[in-house]
């Protein structure tokens, strides 16, 4: 039986665009992960950092020590949030770390004025073909709203309510030409978790399972359905079949456009007017969303929510899931299942 | 310390490469990926469908000249749908996606991982000038650096620290450049001579341009497993990989309480932690060979040093006198290293193939006799500041 790996602690750090500088809130949210770990840096043996290549401008020596990575172990895994996890939960599994820092961050907020990624591919000539990831996002949309639930009105309500979420209240959705529902919500945003190894019986909220699928840039079937791609996720997670998501208290997706992300959630039983705040209480990813690591910010929020939920009530563990639907299209999806170890 | 002592981390099933060449115009960088992971299977013989797991390490983006490779270049590769991530650490990069693949074996998340890596380096005007494009986030500039300046600086004070002439320092590369010779996959074939090296041009002082690796283009794939699947076949197993991240400004290295960036402590940490796990505490005598990234012959002299593979005595003197040749004890670079062909993301699968293949014996024309049968090998991203080490056994 490999040892699990615990969330022990998370800090994070919105914005539109930061006040400070980037690597300034980063040292802050992994401080403030460390803070709530009970952790010191010294502790740490390894880092994980998903820091992509357009977002930062940062070298990637410097990545490592802007987040406070000097002398330990290091992985870059710049494809996703839930890559980047499942690079660290492996790690510790594998007897390799013991305590390790994941950390993510991306300031997109200048992708809202100008997003520069038109560098889209045609695998087959490896040139552009000059389809922005808003191009993608835009026929991903077309074929998703032919499905049933997927009305244009509340698509646009569950945009709002996303937002305001995310934001507070406090910072009103993009204005824009297109839709709200098929517009990504570009911001700033730097996410640290602390994550440590099962065995030694302090609690936290355990990585309990987890599971990657992806398509490439072109999907050999040629669809592009958000659900699709949750569900077999989740089948892939270890000896596990498709749940329809009624175990879990707590469900978080981040997708690139609110549509993608409203469907990603219909594949376990989410529909806008029925939504009690299980469904992304944090506003999910789609209307604050920082690049590559964004779902990062949803691991976190759950863990945390999990921590409380489990203090507050000794009987029954609580579960929570995240589904990271990373890319143009959200092509690269991760299901993560996360469980409060409950305080006796 | 990676992985827990004594226990192997994964087997390498299958590897794969291709020629190293300055363009390979015949090939998409989708192509080259293709090309390596379905050979990578075959030499592993089995089906594309028992790869439960791909990693895809890419880095940097700027020679390729297109972002976010993951998006595309994976599509058709065995285990795409699996997809694990793509690793982004530079010359590091598949180095550390070959310990992260190993990883997820030894994890027991994965029977089957495919490590994949490319690079077509002719897709820019100027190498250099992209890779010279080094940032400082605090200042918000470009720094006035780049990877052959890094190197330079290196060299100069190796020389001077322990009296060393041009000369000497030439001698790395002309051995790499003559094992070079003996391997299909080199890209650069032709032996030189001490005073081809001390002729060709000076880039900065005391780096010539025969000192340096060349631009290249190439691609590699190693599939790891759990068990081995070929009986009749040496089997060679990952036992231990160490990992350290140094500082990021050159200058806090070159001080008297942190000198890694002259004397490779910070890649002697991460060969520490690799030996630990592997169980290795005499590298000179417990190891018979080494494959490490040297995109300039300095390089590989500090990491002779700092993998302890010298036993006292500093490298450059040491290949003068014959060690670390392909007839020696301990043969260092029997490919011909990276000053043969330096493909930045494959570079470190490269280095694990060349340490595979000599362990199997299969490496025909170039087969070394290898007596200690565990390899070493390394990679440095940066301006030598993240570091990886591996142990390989047969």
């Amino acid at each position: 039986m490999r040892p699990g790996a615990v969330i022990a602690g998370c800090g994070w750090k919105l914005g539109r665009p930061f006040p400070d500088r980037l690597d300034v809130v980063i040292r802050q949210a992994v401080l403030a992960a460390l803070a709530e770990s009970g952790l010191s840096i010294d502790d740490i043996d390894s880092f994980v950092t998903v820091a992509g290549d357009t977002l930062d401008g940062i070298s990637v020596p410097g990545r490592a020590e802007v987040a406070g990575n000097y002398g330990r172990r290091y992985l870059n895994v710049p494809s996703s949030a839930g890559h980047g996890l499942g690079a660290a939960v492996t790690q510790i599994e594998a007897g390799e770390a013991k305590n390790l820092i994941l950390v993510g961050w991306g300031a997109a907020t200048k992708y809202g004025a100008f997003d520069p990624r038109r560098n889209q591919a045609d695998p087959f000539y490896a040139r552009p073909i000059g389809a922005s990831p808003r191009v993608v996002a835009a026929l991903q949309a077309n074929e998703i709203l032919d499905m049933p639930g997927m009305e244009k009105s509340a698509l646009q309500s569950y945009a709002d309510a996303m937002a305001q979420r995310a934001w507070d209240g406090t910072v009103a959705p993009e204005a824009g030409a297109a839709p709200a529902w098929v517009r990504t919500g570009f911001c700033d945003g730097a996410v640290a978790i602390v994550l440590r190894r099962a065995s030694d019986g302090k609690p936290g909220v355990a990585v309990s399972d987890f599971a990657s699928i992806s398509r490439a840039y072109s999907p050999e079937d040629d669809r592009l359905d958000t659900a699709e791609w949750v569900k077999e996720a989740l089948s892939a997670m270890s000896g596990r079949g498709y749940t329809d998501g009624t175990e879990f208290t707590v469900i978080e997706a981040a997708a690139p456009t609110p549509i993608a992300e409203a469907r990603a959630l219909s594949a376990l039983g989410f529909a806008s007017d029925t939504d009690q705040g299980k469904f992304n209480p944090s506003g999910g990813g789609a209307t604050a969303h920082f690049g590559q690591a964004t779902a990062l910010r949803q691991i976190a929020e759950t863990s945390r929510r999990l921590a409380a939920g489990s203090k507050s009530s000794s009987r029954r563990p609580s579960k929570g899931l995240v589904l990271d639907l990373t890319g143009p299209a959200g092509q690269h999806t991760t299901a993560i299942m996360l469980q409060a170890e409950t305080v006796q | 310390m990676t992985g827990i002592p004594g226990r192997p981390l994964a087997h390498v099933l299958g590897t794969a490469q291709v020629p190293m060449r300055t363009r390979l115009p015949d090939y998409t960088y989708a192509d080259l990926l293709g090309r390596v992971a379905y050979k990578a299977i075959a030499d592993a013989e089995v089906e594309a469908r028992d790869v439960d797991g791909l990693i895809l390490a890419m880095s940097p983006t700027t020679p390729l000249g297109l972002d976010e490779p993951q998006y595309w270049g994976i599509a058709g590769l065995p285990g795409a749908h699996r997809f694990l991530g793509r690793v982004h650490i530079l010359a590091a990069s598949s180095l550390a996606a070959f310990r992260l693949a190993c990883s997820y074996v030894a994890s027991g998340r994965k029977k089957r991982v495919l490590v994949v890596a490319a690079d077509l380096a002719d897709e820019v005007p100027s190498l250099t000038g992209a890779l010279g494009q080094l940032h400082d986030p605090f200042t918000d500039k470009q720094v006035v650096r780049n990877a052959i300046v890094s190197a330079a600086t290196q060299m100069a004070v190796y020389m001077a620290r322990h009296k060393l002439s041009e000369r000497i320092m030439a001698e790395v590369v002309v051995k790499n450049r003559g094992n070079g010779v003996l391997n299909e996959y080199a890209q650069l074939r032709q032996a030189i001579t001490l005073d081809d090296v001390l002729n060709s041009p000076v880039m900065t002082w005391p780096m010539k341009r025969l000192d340096s690796s060349p631009r290249s283009s190439g691609a590699a794939a190693i599939l790891v497993g759990d068990e081995p699947v070929q009986p009749s076949r040496t089997a060679v197993t990952a036992t231990g990989f160490g990992s350290y991240a140094g500082g990021r400004f050159v200058g806090s290295r070159m001080v008297p309480e942190d000198s890694a960036y002259f004397d490779g402590s910070d890649l002697a940490e991460a060969a520490n932690r690799a030996y630990a796990t592997a169980g290795i505490s005499d590298p000179a005598e417990q190891i018979g060979l080494a494959e490490v990234y040297a995109s300039f012959g300095i390089l590989e002299l500090l990491s002779i040093e700092a993998l302890r593979l010298n036993n006292g005595g500093n490298a450059a003197e040491l290949i003068r006198d014959g060690r670390f040749h392909r007839n020696s004890a301990l043969p260092v670079n029997p490919s011909g290293g990276a000053t043969c062909g330096s493909p930045i993301s494959s570079t470190g699968l490269i280095r694990v193939i060349e340490a595979v293949t000599q362990l199997r014996g299969e490496a025909g024309d170039r087969q070394i006799d290898v007596k200690t049968p565990r390899a070493a090998v390394s990679a440095i991203a940066g301006a030598f500041q993240t570091h990886e080490v591996g142990i390989l056994e047969a």
